[in-house]
């Protein structure tokens, strides 16, 4: 009940200030874990457009857990947010939450990954995955030649971006039939369960010419675990674009990855919100595809915290 | 107690937002009467939980697909000379795409002379006597059995992302387009016959941030 009290004085003398004094207004920006650069990258920007754009904020993780994240909205309505900037919990998971901010009245602005409802968020600003996985697995045929075997790594099986991107990657591979896939397996996204995977795979397949990988974390593992039995020559790609990965093209070792624009994705919400908040409107269609580009040894030196520059 | 209060001040929220949402409903349609694609095949189609890609394209090229890029073809000569010239002014005047951070697409058509034929790769083409934006290849012009690219999809303006319901039914619609491509407009083709001849064709490409030029025929023709 305390607890309770000192939320309510703390939104009334919020709400006080944002209806007399006409000042900072909060808004809430939500995302998956920050141990993740690319997660973290996406919570550092929209935190510094919106303070840029005279906003207070409130950064928070709902560390891929639909009940934390409901939580947190809670939070937000309780703390008469502004706006809602979202990386979410889940498809279908998340659209009770959004439902309920949007009967609240806060709108909500969605980046990289969509919901499976339109018409409840304002704005989702959704990666383009299967298209990026589909410039990925065209780099990788090419750079296999057209033939050859291969091993996927695949991503969490929970997460819709792990089975999309494999889905890019098959829909471009599976069209070659001279390249052949002797391994599937999941790493769950991580670095070292990629290294071991990938040890237990090359005494199994020592002939691999190949390995695509569903992020840049498990291609980093694999590629280690490549290099460490004198395969440093297997054609790696992997997908996210970090600046590890950036420089392991640059020195040779992975061939390539395609980078989401999280930075400017998370940029463009919140500007989006701004302008909603001010105007009722973002002029623009609720949902935004933005695509990912390719990153290789011509352009990597160009890549810093998830953002090409000129 | 509580429960009441809140209510109460939700209820006032939700009032006090109504006029919001009675315009973003009534933008939304507008927007949609004005663009003439109220009840489209797309909409329709996004509405079922099982969308069928397949049938949608097979559904649309006849009526739709091809003849909007028989419509807005401009010479591939054209094209290719504009983007050398001036990529930006090129994009503004010919280029299409569906989102701002995407590479821009363009709808061609032309009668040129097959320079060769590539069927080593599973992704064939026929490379045509005409230089491409980066003055070091060749403009192709695929024949499959692999046929890459979103181009035709990105090109043609009654496909908007917003439409459906998540990227991978975006996504099909662009498979299906090269699927049908495979199936039907590159199936009849005698491949390895044709080089020295005259190709006339119609198709998009993708923007390549290294200036080759591969497009993906709607229509195309061997002259014999």
């Amino acid at each position: 009940m305390f607890r309770r009290a000192q939320i309510g004085v703390l939104s009334l003398a919020l709400l006080c200030c944002a209806m007399f004094v006409g000042a900072q207004k909060l808004m809430v920006i939500i995302t998956p874990s920050h141990d993740n650069p690319f997660f973290n990258t996406e919570a550092v920007t929209a935190d510094a457009t919106a303070k840029a754009l005279g906003y207070k904020t409130l950064v928070l993780s709902h560390d891929d857990d639909a009940n934390k994240q409901d939580q947190q909205f809670d939070t937000a309505i309780a703390s008469k947010a502004v706006a809602i900037i979202l990386d979410n919990a889940g498809a279908d998971a998340t659209i009770g939450a959004v439902k309920k901010a949007k009967a609240a009245g806060i709108p909500c602005f969605l980046i990289d990954r969509e919901i499976n409802e339109t018409g409840i968020a304002v704005s989702q600003i959704v990666s383009n995955n299967y298209q990026g996985a589909q410039l990925g697995g065209q780099r990788f045929v090419d750079l296999m030649a057209e033939k050859g075997n291969f091993v996927e790594l695949v991503g969490k099986e929970s997460d819709t971006n792990a089975g999309i991107r494999s889905k890019g990657y098959h829909d471009v591979i599976d069209q070659y039939p001279a390249l052949k896939m002797v391994e599937r397996q999941s790493a769950n996204w991580s670095q070292p369960e990629a290294f071991q995977k990938m040890e237990t795979i090359i005494q199994a397949h020592p002939d691999i010419k190949g390995v695509i990988c569903g992020n840049d974390t498990m291609a980093m593992g694999a590629m280690a675990a490549l290099k460490a039995n004198g395969k440093g020559k297997v054609i790696v790609v992997g997908f996210d674009g970090s600046n590890d990965v950036r420089d392991s093209i640059l020195s040779g070792d992975i061939k390539a990855t395609v980078l989401q624009t999280c930075a400017y994705n998370a940029d463009l919400a919140v500007k989006q919100a701004d302008k909603y908040i001010k105007t009722k409107s973002t002029g623009k269609d609720e949902k935004q595809l933005t695509d990912c580009v390719l990153i290789d040894g011509k352009n990597a030196k160009k890549l810093n915290d998830f953002a090409l520059g000129k | 107690m509580l429960v009441p209060a809140r209510t109460t001040t939700r209820a006032l929220i939700c009032i006090a937002f109504l006029p919001a949402f009675a315009m973003a409903l009534s933008c939304t349609v507008v927007k949609r009467g004005a663009a003439g694609t109220t009840e489209s095949a797309a909409q329709k189609a996004a509405s079922n939980e099982e969308f069928d890609a397949k049938a949608f394209v097979k559904a649309n090229w006849a009526g739709k697909i091809e003849p909007e890029l028989v419509r807005d073809a401009v010479n591939v000569r054209e094209v290719v000379a504009a983007l050398k010239k001036d990529k930006d002014a090129a994009e503004r005047k010919y280029g299409r795409r569906k989102d701002v951070t995407a590479l821009y697409n363009f709808i061609v058509d032309g009668d040129e002379v097959i320079k060769s034929v590539n069927t080593e790769s599973a992704a064939g083409f026929f490379e045509l006597g005409l230089a491409d934006i980066s003055g070091e290849g060749s403009v192709e012009v695929q024949i499959g059995p692999v046929i890459k690219s979103s181009a035709v999809r990105d090109v043609l303006s009654f496909i908007n992302f917003g439409d459906f319901v998540n990227q991978l039914d975006f996504a099909n619609i662009s498979r299906e387009i090269n699927f049908y491509v495979r199936d039907t407009v590159v199936s009849g083709l005698k491949k390895t016959e044709s080089a020295g001849k005259r190709l006339s064709f119609v198709g998009a490409f993708a923007e390549d941030s290294t200036g080759k030029v591969l497009i993906t025929p709607v229509k195309i023709e061997v002259k014999q």
